[in-house]
């Protein structure tokens, strides 16, 4: 197919060109957006990637006319449908919005209005785009005209609960449904969402002779609220009617996300504009429900404009990339092309950092030394460049690959997707072992840390939470960590993996001794924490160290960072005044800060140099362990990979040790030594980092591996 | 971000003819690469408070207010700046007589120069509404704290206390007190007052005191001091106060200002100042059964009266614009 | 939701037992006899005056005479007052009126505190929300009994619109002017209350998101934006029936109503013990009971409450 015969018959359905969008603040003109142009053409799908303050979603906030505060479109054009959208009066806005093009935003905990029901403000949705479910209007003029008009198409015509129970009783008296099969009706015909085509259909499977008469007597169209069940069903929430009675603070983020799918697909947009539909979802959530709206979109013929900070991600779900930089589109083009035939620098820079497309590469050396028995530091010595030099060295084998294999992105839905990762890893496995043997994936943790003595270790670490009641002194126990025994190496990085509730965190806090567990020993250094003086207490605080998740929280506004980092110092006694201050040098120079920010306070810093200044503050007081709470989730790409390297060559020049919580599993493979999968507050599956991605042993392991976006690219 | 990438102008407008390529890219120099998060050193330095500071002196409320109070506190130190009469010297010759040199507002019923007055009534008012916000502060950001630090049963005798006092008005509990006190003269006059507000008005400061401490009490960096060796007292002065200082400040600056409207109803009342403080409220308790003879004789106490309480309450105002990013926009 | 009701219940007892005591002890404890006082200028009878503090309970201990108070009130007898009338007459007089006044401004203070501070809140700024947030500064640093004043010699005796004072005629004409001052303060914390949280709402990621879906302006002000941002200010006017009862005491004093805040002016000056401590009582419970209300307001009108 030639791309030219290809534009004739498919006209793009957004065309932006050249686009400018400023924000006037009162001193300065920020140019948020420049020169931007992408094209997207009827039922297709392209992802815009880009970091923090890329721009990416004020583009996307100009195209449906929602910047926020003083964002104006200052240039270009934005051409929808043929029609130019930039100077659009308000009215007609309005009317675009939502009937022809929606918006899945980005953060499910703060999208939805806490007041009213699920159901009602989906509805509204319906309604304001005019959307005649209860086909109230057809049914005025039938009643004027005294006889049924044959024009409805029958592809909005919904399967009301009524029609619904009549025709499983008429199914049943002739023998076509049998009581046994009740199940398998449900699940193809759904109240407020089966069509009256689709029931034909199902009819014509079942063998039933006058299926065109049976879907017109029984299909006659929903009324409101079954229409609003059928959309959250079809977003995929089980249990629709019951679910769109409730409040949205009654709903889990997965949940809320559907929900605002449901919404934005309401009036059937003909584009779809996703912001980051799932950045704040734990990876297995976002997968089905990317999965889930891919293939939506793809039966409604739906555009969809993705918004992603995830370069693995975004490849695997469009067609096309646009990476933005800065305000300007510095590369566009088919997604595996760009992946591996990348044309700009900046380009090159966020594959690099990717930790989903860059981890395989990454891991090669560190897992060799890891694994045979000696000290990190022996084969790291030639090494200058740390994670990203490893990856540089990977890359030749994977371009000549991938460029047979282009323009074949694959979003399998659902099933076959599980295989297409565990085949690339295994074909991985035999590359990446060449010197530890064939038993070197599923060594155990004494073979795997030979020569390292064991730092931390805990038994059987259970914790408990009291849950209040409503009513006075009722509670429900909530078994937070449940039965945790694990043990960290000197020198290695042991991960603790797992979703949102599963415990990890407490897990940490506990090992800080900052929680005390309900029932368990956590032995340091062989000692027991909880037999610990107040004295020795002080001790092991200057030993272990944290390092937490949030950059903005994680320093306290009001402090210098000379002060933040010299309280630990001063807290610990250590020296006088000028020996804390070379201290607070010497720390700040090892995370690769200039001393001259001592004198500054965090509000000036950027969040990858807030986490360097926590990193600093570990640091000051020279500890063995390092506890690091998702250290790096917040960070940006490029930032996090900045992060990593910085930790990888402070393990490797002072021998630390880090325990390093995480929900991302790419992360993991770029760092860790052994890996601890938790879930529901239990681990269900440790070993070495190697043998844990490229043969998992437990469905959930299995469940998150797949998760990881890009996971399902054939890059190699 | 840094004020480089504003200047560079865009390159290459829109050209809406050329088919889009397959495969484009722009070149390497049109989006030049800086390394990755590198800190701006040549930036002007700024703390929290100091951007603040900035964001404060930028607005005209701001800059009104502090020129009032001001001229105010210059009264309150130095009323002779502003009039050579004597506050007591009346001639009841002159009474109700208009302005005249010297006097530019004129006299009143017992012929007393009325600008005199209202300048020497500035000391009474304004120190017992300094006095008492010093206290509240005190009372209140102590009770506060320590609630919402300490939590549990603290907490819940603290808030306990907090809502009985809360559940008394205090214009009215003050009448009731300073009434069955009795008036006392000079020093313990004043201190009764001022005592009587403040324990009536620091439970809205507490109550502003523990929800801001409780904000800090779960945040990262008060867990870090904790995981470091931090004792708990010392974090809640070093970190929690610090912290929660700025919504203390906005308090305490609007409530200045309605501690001294506060005494002068009191005054109005007769419980409030001793009577030879002759505060703007007693001056227009004075006036009030002239009002319609001799209006001016009320307005010009009331004037200042409602001038000083507005640059107080202007302040605190534009102090939250400055100090809370969820005020404006 | 019953057990959220009853908590709240619960709570409520040791504020109204610490808030009367607190009362009782100011008007009981503070130097100055109540019975020498009652005799003014006249000779000080010692066998009336033992008689009298017997049967004020004055002779027992302070703590006896609060818990014998307290069955009082609990039984509903109040006592009589010095002067010989019993307390609940004058409570069954004055309330009325101050209850009828406190709602009057209540209602004005709602109404133009909202719909003012709604129009400055979606014109966050642009001249009427300066203007209106000028004014509203200058509505609180104003005095209320300046404002009486102004608006008694302007309205009353200049224009003669409205009756000086109330007196013994009370009506809705003649409670106006004083609930219009009464109200003042408030309106400007209403004003301000709603400006900013319209303002914050405003801004709020669920209100793009109803934009999105394709609702009119007019939809997304009314149905989101109004809708939640009210909830703070609806909470605030509940509390404030129970302030504006005991803010009154001065604005009756000048209008001359003849309400709580006047009875409880007089028996305060003389020095009437047990009808101030009986008046504050009530206003104690009504603020105790007003902000109960509050808390199920909220309850009611936020969905996230219920479950707590």
């Amino acid at each position: 197919m030639s791309p030219l015969s290809a534009d004739a018959a498919n006209p793009p359905l957004l065309k932006v060109r050249g686009l400018e969008v400023a924000f006037r603040s009162r001193r300065q003109v920020v140019h948020a957006v420049r020169g931007a142009n992408l094209e997207l053409r009827a039922g297709h799908t392209i992802a815009i990637v880009g970091e923090s303050g890329s721009g990416k979603s004020t583009t996307a906030h100009a195209i449906i006319g929602l910047l926020p505060g003083t964002g104006r479109v200052t240039g270009g054009s934005i051409l929808f449908k043929g029609r130019e959208l930039v100077g659009l009066r308000k009215r007609d806005y309005v009317a675009l919005r939502g009937s022809e093009i929606g918006l899945v935003p980005q953060d499910p905990m703060s999208n939805l209005n806490p007041v009213y029901r699920i159901g009602a403000q989906i509805r509204e949705a319906l309604k304001a785009n005019g959307i005649d479910v209860s086909r109230s209007s057809y049914n005025a003029l039938v009643d004027l005209v005294g006889h049924g008009i044959e024009d409805t198409p029958d592809g909005r015509l919904y399967l009301s609960r009524h029609g619904y129970h009549s025709l499983l009783e008429e199914l049943e008296q002739r023998g076509a449904v049998k009581p046994d099969q009740e199940g398998a009706f449900k699940t193809a015909l759904k109240v407020g969402f089966s069509t009256r085509m689709e029931v034909q259909a199902y009819l014509q499977d079942l063998g039933v002779a006058d299926a065109d008469r049976l879907a017109r007597m029984y299909v006659t169209g929903s009324n409101m609220n079954e229409r609003v069940a059928g959309l959250l069903s079809e977003a995929g929430l089980p249990d629709a009617a019951r679910r769109a009675r409730q409040y949205p603070h009654e709903f889990s983020g997965g949940m809320r996300q559907r929900a605002l799918i449901a919404m934005a697909l309401a009036a059937r947009p003909d584009l779809l504009i996703a912001d980051e539909p799932t950045s704040a979802l734990d990876v297995t959530v976002q997968r089905q429900i990317l999965d889930h709206l891919g293939t939506l979109t793809r039966e409604l013929g739906t555009a969809v404009l993705f918004i992603t900070h995830d370069l693995g991600l975004a490849a695997e779900r469009a067609e096309r990339l646009v990476v933005m930089y800065k305000g300007r589109v510095v590369e566009a083009g088919p997604s595996l092309e760009v992946l591996t035939e990348p044309r700009h620098a900046y380009t090159r820079r966020l594959i690099d950092a990717a930790p989903s497309l860059s981890s395989r590469r990454i891991q090669l050396g560190r897992q060799e030394s890891f694994a045979s028995g000696g000290a990190v530091q022996v084969d790291d010595a030639g090494r200058t460049g740390g994670a990203a030099a490893a990856a540089a060295a990977g890359e030749p084998v994977g371009i000549a690959e991938a460029t047979s294999a282009k323009a074949d992105v694959s979003v399998p839905a659902g099933g076959p997707a599980s295989a297409a990762p565990a085949q690339a890893a295994t074909a991985k496995v035999d590359v990446s072992v060449p010197t530890g043997g064939p038993a070197s994936g599923a060594l155990t943790f004494e073979e795997a840390t030979a020569g390292h003595a064991v730092v931390l270790e805990t038994h059987d670490l259970t914790r408990r939470f009291r849950i209040r009641g409503s009513r006075p002194g009722a509670y429900t126990e909530f078994l937070a960590v449940d039965g945790v025994s694990l043990k960290v190496a000197r020198g290695t990085t042991a991960a603790l993996v797992g979703e949102s509730g599963s415990g990890k965190s407490t897990v940490a806090n506990m090992i800080l001794s900052l929680l005390a567990p309900s029932s368990g020993t956590i032995l340091f250094n062989g000692v027991d924490e909880a037999t610990l003086t107040k004295r020795e207490r002080f001790e092991f605080r200057r030993r272990v160290q944290p390092v937490f998740q949030d950059p903005y929280g994680s320093l306290d506004p009001m402090f210098s960072i000379y002060r933040i980092i010299e309280e630990p110092l001063r807290v610990h006694h250590y020296g006088n005044r000028a020996k804390r201050e070379a201290r607070v040098r010497e720390v700040l120079d090892a995370v690769a800060l200039p001393a001259g920010m001592m004198r500054r306070y965090p509000n000036e810093l950027s969040g990858g140099q807030r986490q360097r200044v926590a990193v600093a503050r570990a640091l000051a007081l020279g500890p063995e362990l390092m506890v690091l709470d998702e250290a790096v989730s917040a960070l940006d790409v490029l930032v996090q990979a900045q992060v990593l390297d910085l930790l990888a060559r402070l393990q490797r020049d002072m021998g630390l040790t880090y325990f390093f919580i995480t929900h991302d599993l790419a992360v993991v493979r770029q760092i860790a030594d052994w890996v601890f999968v938790m879930e529901k507050g239990r681990i269900v599956e440790e070993g070495t980092t190697d043998r844990v991605f490229d043969a998992p042993a437990q469905p959930y392991t299995k469940a998150l591996l797949d998760a990881i976006p890009g996971g399902s690219l054939n890059l190699f | 971000m840094s004020s480089r990438q504003i200047k560079t102008q865009s390159s290459g407008g829109p050209d809406s003819e050329l088919p889009t390529p397959r495969h484009f890219f722009a070149s390497d120099d049109t989006a030049l690469l800086s390394d990755v998060d590198v800190f701006d050193e040549s930036a002007p330095p700024s703390s929290l408070w100091r951007e603040a500071g900035r964001k404060l002196v930028r607005q005209p409320k701001f800059i009104v207010s502090v020129l009032l109070i001001a001229v105010i506190l210059l009264a309150v130190a130095w009323p002779t700046l502003f009039t050579k009469v004597p506050k007591n010297s009346c001639d009841l010759s002159k009474s109700l007589d208009g302005p005249s040199a010297g006097h530019p507002l004129g006299f009143e019923k017992l012929g007393c120069d009325i600008f005199s007055r209202v300048v020497n009534g500035a000391r009474p008012s304004v120190s017992v509404g300094v006095l008492t916000t010093l206290l509240v502060v005190i009372i209140g950001g102590l009770i506060g704290a320590l609630a919402g630090w300490y939590g549990k049963w603290v907490d819940a005798l603290l808030s306990r206390i907090t809502d009985i006092f809360f559940a008394l008005p205090l214009v009215l509990a003050a009448i009731v007190f300073l009434q069955a006190f009795g008036q006392r003269g000079g020093f313990l006059g004043v201190f009764s007052v001022v005592a009587v507000m403040a324990a009536f008005g620091w439970p809205q400061m507490a109550r502003i005191t523990r929800s801001a401490v409780l904000a800090v009490k779960n945040s990262d960096f008060v867990t870090a001091a904790k995981a470091i060796g931090v004792s708990r007292g010392k974090i809640l002065l070093k970190h929690a106060m610090p912290n929660a200082a700025a919504p203390m400040i906005v308090t305490a600056t609007v409530s200045l200002g309605t501690y001294i409207v506060a005494e002068a109803t009191l005054s109005f009342l007769g419980v409030g100042l001793p009577i030879t403080t002759r505060s703007w409220g007693w001056q227009i308790s004075d006036a009030k059964t002239m009002l319609r003879t001799a209006p001016e004789v009320l307005l010009w106490p009331a004037a200042a009266l409602a001038l000083t309480v507005l640059a107080f309450i202007m302040l605190g105002d534009a102090v939250r614009d400055a100090l809370d990013p969820k005020a404006r926009r | 939701m019953g057990w959220y009701i009853g908590r709240r219940l619960l709570q409520m007892i040791p504020v109204f037992l610490g808030a009367t005591l607190l009362v009782y002890a100011m008007v009981f404890l503070l130097p100055g006899d109540p019975i020498v006082a009652m005799f003014g200028e006249r000779q000080v009878n010692a066998a009336v005056a033992n008689q009298l503090r017997a049967q004020y309970h004055l002779d027992k201990p302070f703590i006896i005479q609060y818990l014998l108070y307290l069955k009082g009130v609990v039984t509903g007898n109040f006592g009589m007052s010095y002067s010989g009338r019993p307390v609940s007459q004058i409570v069954a007089q004055a309330y009325p009126v101050t209850v009828k006044l406190a709602v009057m401004a209540l209602c004005i203070e709602a109404i133009f505190g909202v719909v003012l501070g709604v129009i400055a809140g979606l014109r966050r700024g642009g001249w009427f929300d300066s203007t209106a947030l000028v004014l509203s500064m200058l509505l609180i640093a104003v005095p209320t009994f300046v404002m009486g004043f102004v608006l008694q010699t302007l309205l009353g005796i200049k224009l003669q619109w409205l009756p000086v004072t109330v007196g013994g005629e009370v009506s809705v004409k003649s409670l106006l002017m004083p609930a219009f001052v009464l109200a003042g303060v408030s309106m400007a914390y209403v004003l301000r209350l709603t400006r900013n949280s319209v303002a914050e709402v405003s801004t709020a990621d669920y209100v793009r998101t109803a934009t999105a879906k394709g609702l009119s302006r007019h939809t997304v002000v009314t149905k989101h934006i109004l809708r939640n941002s009210l909830i703070p200010v609806v909470t605030f006017l509940g509390a404030d029936l129970g302030n504006l009862m005991g803010g009154a005491i001065v604005t009756e004093g000048i209008f001359n109503v003849p309400g709580v805040g006047n009875a409880l002016y007089q028996a305060i000056l003389k020095s009437e013990g047990s009808t101030v401590v009986s008046l504050v009582t009530i206003l104690v419970l009504v603020f105790i009971i007003a902000n109960l209300v509050v808390d199920l307001l909220y309850a009611a009108l936020d969905p996230r409450i219920r479950l707590v």
